[in-house]
């Protein structure tokens, strides 16, 4: 089956199998940065936006999607121009192996975007989808906050 | 892996035929038959028909069988166990998937919708059929569920005080069980989950709630029969349920936990 997809902002038309999920179809096609994890949708590292909405895309079949907007961490930011908050995560010491790094980063960007000021528990709540298994949450959590401050302080 | 072919429908009927014509099976979320893995070779996606939507109306809730999670959670009044035990299940990313209709539709042993759903007297509009199926009928009888899609839903709106406990090793744990409560109008109801047969509604519990039993009598009489399960026996299970039942009932009636 065909479908487009705008990935990024980008519209892209691919060709994929009816049983593939959205991870599989977006690793397919070169956005390695989602991470293939767990594959249950239980550690976050492949999550995305779909249609704005944080989803696991392990869990998301790729027919079912069809002409959505799926945004990706790339979207948010690079390595030579990074996000507020993968700045924060680097500062504060957040990111080991990194690999799940994308997924925090889209789970705290769609918090912030709708709470600047996050009280712990919400970014508990927020990122409970997300496991990260080098660090503990305690530098995770400082960084959201650290993301938080500098993005109102510079709102 | 059988190829899965999609039907992207325009309208209900269209998904209706599609379903009782090609033995197509429903696509709400998808997060169930992902777990379930994929057998069928049609699937169809309800995403286009307009059922992700809460209406308010003067008795009830309707709530579209698209709308997620996060959507019940954050639209319903914040004390409405239904809201409190969504917005509890799973993790933020699948709470924002996984959709009421095809929880109900596919109801699970560890559903976290069921056991409000049923306590708050939840009804179902089937595409196709005027009627209103109460939700523990749906869930008994097996054929309901063949070749129909869930519409909607429609949550009464009562007055009363709720509870509901999902008992978990850690938050993002499937429930053993969930306790479900509801200590308003002139019928109270108390529904355990996980159980054997799926859901057990709990008479002796109902009728502390009305004063007819004392707590004590209640909860002493209370038999559950539990699977094993990975993460507990049976007997664990049924010992810490009652447990949890006597908190339930002391909170409602005596007000305290």
């Amino acid at each position: 089956m065909r479908g487009i997809f705008f990935i990024d902002g980008i519209e892209h038309e691919v060709e994929f199998q009816g049983d593939v999920t959205l991870l599989e179809l977006l690793r397919e096609a070169g956005h390695t940065d989602v991470k293939a994890g767990c594959h249950t949708g239980e550690c976050g590292a492949c999550v995305v936006l779909l249609d704005g909405e944080l989803v696991n895309s392990c869990q998301v079949l790729a027919g079912s999607c069809i002409g959505a907007k799926v945004l990706t961490v790339k979207a948010i930011g690079d390595l030579h121009n990074p996000h507020p908050i993968q700045k924060a995560l680097v500062d504060v010491g957040a990111v080991q192996c990194g690999f799940c790094t994308p997924g925090i980063v889209l789970a705290a960007y769609v918090l912030l975007k709708d709470n600047p000021n996050p009280t712990d528990d919400e970014i508990k709540t927020a990122l409970d989808g997300n496991l990260c298994r080098c660090t503990g949450y305690v530098k995770i959590i400082e960084g959201v906050q650290l993301a938080a401050k500098r993005m109102n302080d510079n709102a | 892996m059988p190829e899965i072919e999609w039907f992207h429908p325009k309208t209900l009927s269209e998904a209706l035929c599609s379903i009782k014509e090609k033995s197509a099976v429903p696509h709400a979320g998808g997060t169930g038959l992902l777990m379930g893995g994929l057998k069928r070779h049609v699937l169809v996606d309800l995403r286009g028909l307009g059922l992700r939507y809460i209406q308010e109306k003067a008795n009830c809730y309707e709530i579209g069988a698209m709308t997620t999670y996060t959507d019940c959670s954050k639209a319903l009044p914040r004390e409405n166990i239904l809201a409190i035990a969504l917005g509890q299940a799973a993790s933020t990313p699948l709470r924002n998937r996984i959709t009421i209709g095809g929880s109900v539709a596919i109801a699970p042993m560890w559903s976290d919708s069921t056991g409000p759903l049923i306590t708050l007297g939840a009804r179902l509009k089937l595409a196709g059929d005027d009627s209103r199926v109460p939700i523990e009928e749906y869930l008994r009888e097996l054929e309901y569920r063949k070749a129909s899609i869930i519409e909607f839903i429609e949550l009464p709106k009562i007055g009363g005080a709720g509870y509901y406990h999902r008992e978990t090793r850690t938050s993002f744990d499937y429930p053993m069980f969930t306790l479900s409560a509801f200590a308003g109008g002139t019928s109270p109801r108390v529904v355990v989950t996980g159980v054997r047969g799926k859901f057990s509604r709990l008479d002796l519990a109902e009728k502390a709630l009305t004063g007819e039993l004392s707590i004590d009598e209640a909860v002493k009489n209370i038999r559950l029969e539990f699977p094993s399960k990975m993460q507990a026996s049976a007997e664990y299970l049924a010992e810490i349920a009652v447990v949890e039942i006597r908190r339930c009932l002391n909170k409602l009636v005596g007000g305290q936990r």
